[in-house]
């Protein structure tokens, strides 16, 4: 065998090595570019996170209803936009004849009469939120006192739908109370302060 | 084919309102349904006159047992999520289905067996729009064969009981198209 051919031996087997290396690398780099645009995708994914802030239920205060006020902030993770379209209480009751249901109330379009600061930020819905934005205000749900009445409430439940249709639910466990003091004086002092900066209003 | 899970929900009487200022004037079919055993639907129908207007999807299915009759699902998704499903014979009950249909809406009401829309006309009732979702031609059909059969067990031949039949729809809808100008709402009541 000439030198020559040996050479050519030696280069075409180192090629091949290489060429293996390179492939190996190539698979590792496109495995990781593979995974950034899932990565990617996924967080493009839309993803609204509900956080309950405070809530209160009025009960007496609107005639023949009880109102549910809520604040709540809603996170878009995701980097895409978003808006949320629709906002609703999902009342769970017990009937005495021991029939449990689920009423879905939809969010009331302007705040009641009582909840008359300025400063309560009322969520107005359909809402934008913008990739990796954060809205806050006051939900409020009126339900009138004819649909509960016989009834005990089992549980609460608070639905926000986004504009793909995805939900997202928040459950405020314990709800305070929200008396009107000319009506129930009496309660006044065991109520909870909800006098806030951006909270309802004592009427 | 789609199987039912619901049972049906027993229908005890039947009725039409005609409103001015509810669906343009028409004669809107109502059904009072035996909610014996359907005490959730019968809340839903006492709350609804409490909240606004809810959700529902409707769909029109024939039933897959040779007795011949349709199914009306009612799948409520607000202020309730609740399906009812209502059967019909459309030997017994072809009227009221083809006002069903070109009316494009239906009142239901819960009761039980016996009640009648004019033993307790202000009971709370819920319209539910139906639209058509292809159905319409299909129930053409099934309503003509309905009446013909109907007609045969009159004693009319096959001949006679088809122009009775065509006829008799003809006169039928031109009955149930009729709108109520104004004035105080009208019913017209019937037993199923």
């Amino acid at each position: 065998m000439s030198n020559i051919q040996i050479f050519a031996a030696v280069a075409t087997a180192t090629a091949a090595w290489l060429a293996l290396l390179l492939s190996v690398f190539n698979v590792f780099t496109s495995r990781r570019a593979l995974r950034i645009s899932e990565q990617q995708e996924a967080r493009r994914k839309p993803s609204v996170v509900a956080y309950l802030q405070d809530g209160y239920v009025a009960v007496g205060i609107k005639t023949h209803s009880r109102v549910y006020a809520i604040l709540i902030s809603l996170s878009n993770r995701s980097d895409s936009n978003n808006a949320i379209a629709q906002a609703m209480l999902l009342l769970t009751y017990i009937k005495s004849s021991g029939t449990q249901l689920t009423l879905k109330v939809g969010a009331e379009g302007e705040p009641p009469s009582m909840f008359i600061d300025k400063s309560a930020n009322h969520l107005r819905l359909p809402i934008r939120i913008d990739a990796h934005q954060t809205v806050s205000g006051w939900c409020f749900f009126a339900v009138d006192n004819a649909i509960l009445e016989d009834a005990h409430i089992d549980r609460t439940q608070m639905m926000f739908v986004d504009t793909y249709g995805n939900e997202t639910t928040v459950e405020p466990l314990i709800i305070r109370e929200y008396r009107n003091n000319v009506q129930t004086p009496s309660h006044q002092k065991e109520d909870a302060n909800p006098t806030r900066a951006s909270g309802p209003n004592r009427s | 084919m789609q199987t039912l899970r619901e049972r049906p929900v027993p229908i005890v009487a039947d009725a039409g309102i005609a409103m001015e200022r509810r669906g343009d004037g028409r004669l809107i079919p109502l059904v009072i349904l035996d909610t014996t055993d359907r005490l959730d639907l019968e809340e839903f129908i006492r709350i609804h006159q409490y909240t606004g207007p809810g959700d529902a999807d409707s769909q029109w299915a024939t039933l897959e047992d040779s007795s011949g009759r349709v199914a009306l699902v009612l799948t409520f998704k607000k202020p309730m999520e609740i399906t009812a499903v209502l059967v019909f014979d459309p030997v017994k009950q072809g009227g009221l289905v083809d006002q069903i249909i070109h009316s494009k809406g239906l009142y239901i009401q819960a009761g039980r067996e016996g009640d009648r829309l004019i033993k307790n006309p202000d009971a709370p009732k819920v319209i539910v729009e139906i639209p058509d979702t292809g159905f319409a031609g299909v129930w053409n059909e099934i309503f003509f064969r309905a009446v013909v059969q109907r007609m045969r067990q009159e004693g009319l031949t096959r001949r006679e009981a088809k122009q009775a039949a065509r006829l008799y729809i003809t006169n039928w809808r031109k009955f149930g198209s009729f709108r109520i100008k104004s004035g105080a709402p009208r019913t017209t009541e019937g037993k199923s």
